[in-house]
């Protein structure tokens, strides 16, 4: 089943929670100097925008279809799992960074031993039934993983709901 | 009275005062916050520290103190470094926990129990997630054998935190046990429901029982002072100038750093990992600074240099930074003199600086 994951900018606050919940999921050590896989941030308005209204945001890998990043590793360390998740196995990564480049979200991170790191979405939690770390943590709903026959049916309700809220 | 129930809370807090007991620390500074409050106006304590006066303090025992987050850091450090014996409870070995002769590790609040009372008439007794990492204890724990161990004349406090709630909370209707087992939050038994205006039938808590615009207690207290009974605009302190042209707002917070508490703990502190300062989009763009510029904030009292965040968050013309950074330490930018006469508190939002670009950030 294709997993989607999903975030409802209405919805997020930017209270960093499912960031948090990523490094505790992964032992990531920032202390340490590992760079966490989830991002949560509060953007300006682009300067052609001034006054514009502020995005608040929280980033992860996309897992992508057709994704850049298994496409430019030499080595073959990237590739989907059965979820369409991009998943990998660093054994063989020679840490060119060539996925880094390719990645529109800059979300492939290295380590002192060389090699890449990223978001797998949680994978083994959803093997296991669970949904990943950072959308169980999410106080607002805000941030989903879902198949994508749902994330396509609440993006229908979604679409005609403000069809009608406009119409009203 | 915080769940809409009365507890003993307050006459708990009261119950024992130490024998040969002074005026308390700032009540000569602050009458009116000592008519009202029954602390100690801790913004007086560096300077009886250093002066002696009205009377000595040799010692202490501190709670997770930082003497960061108060005016001119600097001169409570000084303070500290005084006193002959320093105790200090803290979760992370802070730059003041370091300068204590005893520092005693308490732990997390997973790790121990504690009741709390909500709006609504909710009572939730949390209990222990895991048992204290390490050598840390439960700081009511180490209040309670200390009390023991020192042969406190007080038998709450030597029977521990379960005989001090089951004592505060004796005419709630409340069974502590029961609260205990309890995983939901428990309502209390016999509530009235909330009627408008009820409390204006038993008077308000005031010497006059009305609701007061014109001040008694400030009428009594604060005459000695010159403090005003009836509301009064002040000036800010330091109000921008040419010279100092931004309004200074040390007194935000870091919502995941819980005020500074959590400043050392990592996964928090990756989310806003420098120390940063907040300042408007107009103002970056008309100096030139962009995200992660290393600026300097300085006014009369100091400096400090971080690096700077335009945000669409913050006015033009103030600058918002964040307390308790040991490589930033903004409480340095504050005068200790500049605190609320009538209840003593810092002027944490009214303070001005100016600011410097220093050097462009490398990327
Ligand atoms: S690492 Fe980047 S390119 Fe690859 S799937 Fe994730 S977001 Fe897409
Ligand atoms: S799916 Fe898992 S690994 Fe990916 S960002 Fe969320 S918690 Fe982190
Ligand atoms: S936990 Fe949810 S609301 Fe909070 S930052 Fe993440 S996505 Fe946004």
């Amino acid at each position: 089943m294709k997993m989607i994951f999903d975030l409802d900018m209405e919805k997020c606050v930017a209270c960093g929670a499912c960031a948090v919940a990523c490094m505790d999921q992964n032992d990531i050590w920032p202390n340490q100097g590992q760079t966490p896989f989830r991002h949560v941030g509060i953007v300006n308005p682009l300067p052609a925008q001034e006054g514009g209204a502020l995005t608040v945001l929280s980033l992860g890998c996309m897992h992508c279809d057709n994704a850049p990043c298994i496409q430019a590793c030499p080595v073959g360390c990237l590739f989907k799992d059965e979820m369409n998740l991009t998943v990998y196995d660093n054994t063989r990564c020679i840490g060119c960074h060539s996925c880094a480049m390719a990645c529109p979200y800059g979300a492939p991170t290295y380590r002192e031993d060389g090699r890449m790191y990223k978001c797998d979405g949680c994978a083994q939690r959803q093997k296991n039934g669970m949904v990943p770390a950072c959308v169980r943590v999410c106080p607002t709903g805000a941030l989903t993983c879902q198949s994508e026959e749902s994330y396509l049916e609440n993006k229908r309700a979604a679409s005609i709901r403000k069809i009608l809220q406009n119409n009203r | 009275m915080s769940g809409g129930f009365e507890t003993l809370e307050e006459e708990f807090e009261q119950e024992k005062t130490p024998a040969g007991y002074e005026d308390r620390i700032g009540a000569r500074d602050y009458p009116v916050w000592a008519a009202l409050v029954h602390q100690m106006q801790a913004l007086s304590m560096p300077d009886q520290i250093c002066t002696g006066k009205p009377y000595p303090i040799r010692g202490m025992m501190a709670l997770g103190l930082n003497h960061r987050i108060f005016p001119d850091s600097d001169r409570f450090r000084e303070a500290l470094g005084k006193l002959d014996f320093f105790v200090d409870f803290d979760l992370f070995l802070t730059d003041t926990a370091k300068m204590a002769d005893v520092v005693l590790p308490a732990c997390s609040s997973f790790e121990r129990e504690e009741i709390k009372t909500y709006p609504g008439g909710f009572t939730k007794y949390y209990t222990p997630v895991i048992e204290p990492l390490y050598d840390s204890r439960n700081d009511a724990r180490i209040l309670q054998d200390l009390a023991k161990r020192m042969k406190f004349d007080d038998e709450l406090l030597c029977g521990g935190y379960r005989r001090c709630i089951e004592h505060i909370f004796q005419h709630t209707g409340y069974d502590i046990g029961e609260l205990e087992a309890s995983p939901l939050p428990v309502k209390a038994k016999g509530l009235q429901p909330y009627r408008p205006l009820a409390y204006l039938e038993q008077g308000c808590k005031t010497p006059s029982g009305k609701l007061e615009l014109y001040s008694e207690i400030i009428a009594v207290n604060g005459k000695e002072k010159g403090l005003e009974p009836l509301p009064k605009w002040y000036e800010p302190f330091t109000r921008p100038s040419k010279e100092w042209p931004f309004l200074l707002l040390a007194g935000v917070r870091i919502p995941n750093a819980i005020h500074t508490q959590l400043h050392k703990a990592s996964w928090p502190r990756a989310l806003r990992p420098d120390a940063m300062a907040d300042i408007s989009l107009a103002d970056a763009k008309r100096m030139g600074i962009v995200l992660g510029d290393e600026i300097c904030l300085y006014n009369q009292f100091g400096s400090i240099t971080v690096k700077a965040n335009p945000t669409g968050l913050v006015e033009e013309g103030q600058v918002y930074m964040y307390h308790g950074y040991a490589e930033a330490d903004v409480s340095k930018l504050l005068s200790l003199q500049d605190t609320d006469p009538y209840s003593g508190f810092p002027a944490y939002k009214s303070a001005s600086c100016n600011i410097r670009k220093v050097k462009g950030n490398a990327q």
